[in-house]
């Protein structure tokens, strides 16, 4: 799968959300019940949608990070994550 | 002893403890104003976390959101809604924002606009609109400070006076350590938010219903109307979905664009971490779960609260939890205030100095640093006097602040990705916009459909941001790429 495709999927995903939570879709999702996990269904509804982007977040970030180690070593650099420690090994 | 001195000790332990962390992380930043405001741009994952998720959530969020689910149901759900939606294109926009702001050195939201659209007035006005929506959610969280403060030791220490002692400290890390003592401190207090609202999320619906599914089950039984989309007004009468959809739609569009957020880019060590950030914000969100059901577990339980914002510590106080509980519940909630004040009293002082006064008048770093301080108390002052003498809902407030924050977002996009955007699109936009939505701001009767008076001014502010920029000379090529094509800054070795 390119970047590229995930990178629209990730945005139709979002444009999804938007319309999932607003008028006039979430009329169809706001009722009391069922109830989901012990959370009335309008809760549960945006609540999932919630873990879904970050869902949705975590694809996007593990593609784009990859693409941009690629990126960088063709140019010849590379990404020093500065959580990471390393040991300089020219020293 | 009395309940509340016991727990008064606790939260003097707890603000005792927050104060010191403040003063120390001032040490190991330069003394500069890059020092002061950007924190020499150098925080970590771990602290950017805990910086955008603590600020974020706040007495707006701990007081302000179960006082909506007590008193308004499931309108209180539009906050659920709109965090997600409104951090995505951060993943996007921060990044480069932070790429450009690196390149030129900018510390603040207008010095980043200006440099794409040179304009004094412009910096002006920016700073004028976010000091604008940035009082009123100061004075939200100084009166949720004072509210906790208020109710958990029974009246004996009366909303202003919590109020001044909490923001008193607020007031002392900040002015001595910059932005840094907003990091350490918020680290400490989102984690100690989190935990706070998770064990009590599940402890009271267990404790006064049996578990969460009774509890809604029960709640179902009784006022179904609380659960049904999109909830009811504050009168208690159905909200309608005009209202309802408008403030997720400017609450997300705005979200990026607070000042203390948007300047998060130019404190992060690293592109990449401003990214994860992003991606990890929704575990914040989930943390708002348990503080509904909070709210929601007074509703069978309480009689009609006068005033819904003290749902949480009402509750707290009813329910005969251990004495230290009671205590940590307390810090938290003080924590959700102190962590996003201070990052507003900082930004606010911060843009009105760097944005509102230096591009008019030369000054020194040293007099400029000063200037800060003094605006910090200034601010601090103004909002205080707000939050002692104004009744209206903390969600109310940040709402309507919110429709003043958006309108810094046609800008924000249109520099980063417009190249025919022009300096006068630009500045006749925002005028536009903050006109629009004043006008019906002041006359709300007169909105359609109840739609937030913010996405109103969006509606005029986008068209003329569009067709006045078209109408006049594009800008210079070179000048417009570097902030729509800016080269990938050198990773630091």
């Amino acid at each position: 799968m390119t970047t590229k495709a995930v990178r629209r999927g990730v945005v139709s995903f979002f444009l999804v959300y938007l319309l999932a939570v607003t008028w006039p879709l979430a009329t169809l999702f706001g009722s009391a019940e069922p109830m989901i996990l012990g959370l009335p269904f309008s809760m549960a509804w945006v609540t999932a949608w919630i873990l879904m982007g970050f869902v949705a977040l975590l694809i996007l970030d593990h593609f784009e990070c990859r693409e941009e180690d690629r990126d960088q070593k063709q140019r010849g650099v590379e990404y020093r994550d500065p959580q990471v420690r390393t040991r300089d090994v020219s020293r | 002893m009395d309940q509340w001195i016991v727990v008064s000790t606790i939260v003097a332990a707890y603000l005792g403890l927050t104060l010191w962390i403040g003063l120390r992380a001032g040490r190991g930043t330069s003394p500069t104003v890059d020092g002061y405001v950007a924190g020499d741009r150098n925080f970590g994952l771990l602290v950017m976390y805990f910086i955008t998720g603590a600020t974020v959530f706040s007495a707006f969020a701990f007081l302000g959101g179960p006082g909506w689910a007590y008193s308004r149901g499931a309108a209180a759900f539009y906050i659920l809604s709109y965090g997600v939606l409104g951090i995505a294109p951060w993943y996007v926009i921060g990044p480069k924002v932070a790429r450009v702001g690196r390149r030129f050195g900018y510390v603040t939201q207008a010095q980043f606009l200006v440099g794409r659209f040179p304009s004094k007035s412009l910096s002006m006005l920016i700073a004028l609109v976010s000091v604008t929506a940035l009082i009123p959610y100061i004075t939200l969280q100084m009166r949720g400070a004072g509210i906790v403060i208020e109710a958990v030791t029974e009246g004996y220490v009366p909303l202003w006076a919590g109020a001044a002692i909490a923001y008193g400290i607020v007031l002392v890390y900040v002015l001595v350590s910059g932005v840094t003592a907003v990091g350490w401190t918020n680290t400490f207090q989102g984690m100690f938010m989190v935990i706070i609202a998770w064990v009590l999320g599940i402890y009271l619906p267990y404790s006064l219903y049996g578990g969460i599914g009774p509890m809604f089950t029960q709640i179902l039984a009784e006022r179904p109307e609380l659960l049904e989309l999109p909830g009811l007004t504050a009168a208690g009468t159905s909200w309608n979905w005009g209202g309802y959809t408008s403030a997720i739609l400017i609450s997300a569009i705005g979200l990026t664009m607070w000042p203390h957020l948007f300047m998060k880019a130019f404190t992060a060590r690293d592109e990449r971490i401003i990214r994860r950030t992003v991606v990890l914000f929704p575990t914040f969100q989930l943390f708002l779960v348990p503080v509904f059901l909070i709210g929601f577990a007074g509703v069978l339980y309480v009689e009609a609260l006068a005033q819904p914002d003290f749902i949480l510590p009402h509750l707290i106080l009813t329910v005969q939890l251990p004495v230290i509980v009671v205590g940590l519940f307390c810090a938290g909630a003080l924590s959700a205030s102190m962590s996003t004040g201070d990052a507003l009293l900082h930004a606010t002082a911060s843009v009105v100095v760097e944005d509102g006064v230096r591009p008019f008048v030369e000054m020194s770093e040293h007099t400029q640093r000063l200037l800060i301080r003094v605006l910090i108390v200034l601010a601090g002052g103004v909002s205080y006097y707000f939050a002692v003498t104004e009744g209206v809902s903390l969600v109310v407030l940040l709402l309507t602040s919110y429709g003043v924050i958006a309108q810094l977002a046609p800008p924000v996009v249109a520099a980063l990705f417009w190249k025919r955007a022009t300096t006068a699109g630009a500045l006749s936009g925002l005028v536009s916009g903050a006109v629009v939505t004043l006008f019906f701001f002041f006359n709300a009767e007169l909105r359609p459909f109840e739609v937030h008076e913010g996405l109103l001014g969006l509606l005029a502010h986008l068209p003329v941001l569009v067709l006045v920029s078209l109408l006049t000379p594009a800008q210079a090529e070179a000048h417009v790429d570097e902030f729509v094509d800016p080269p990938p800054s050198r990773s630091r070795r």
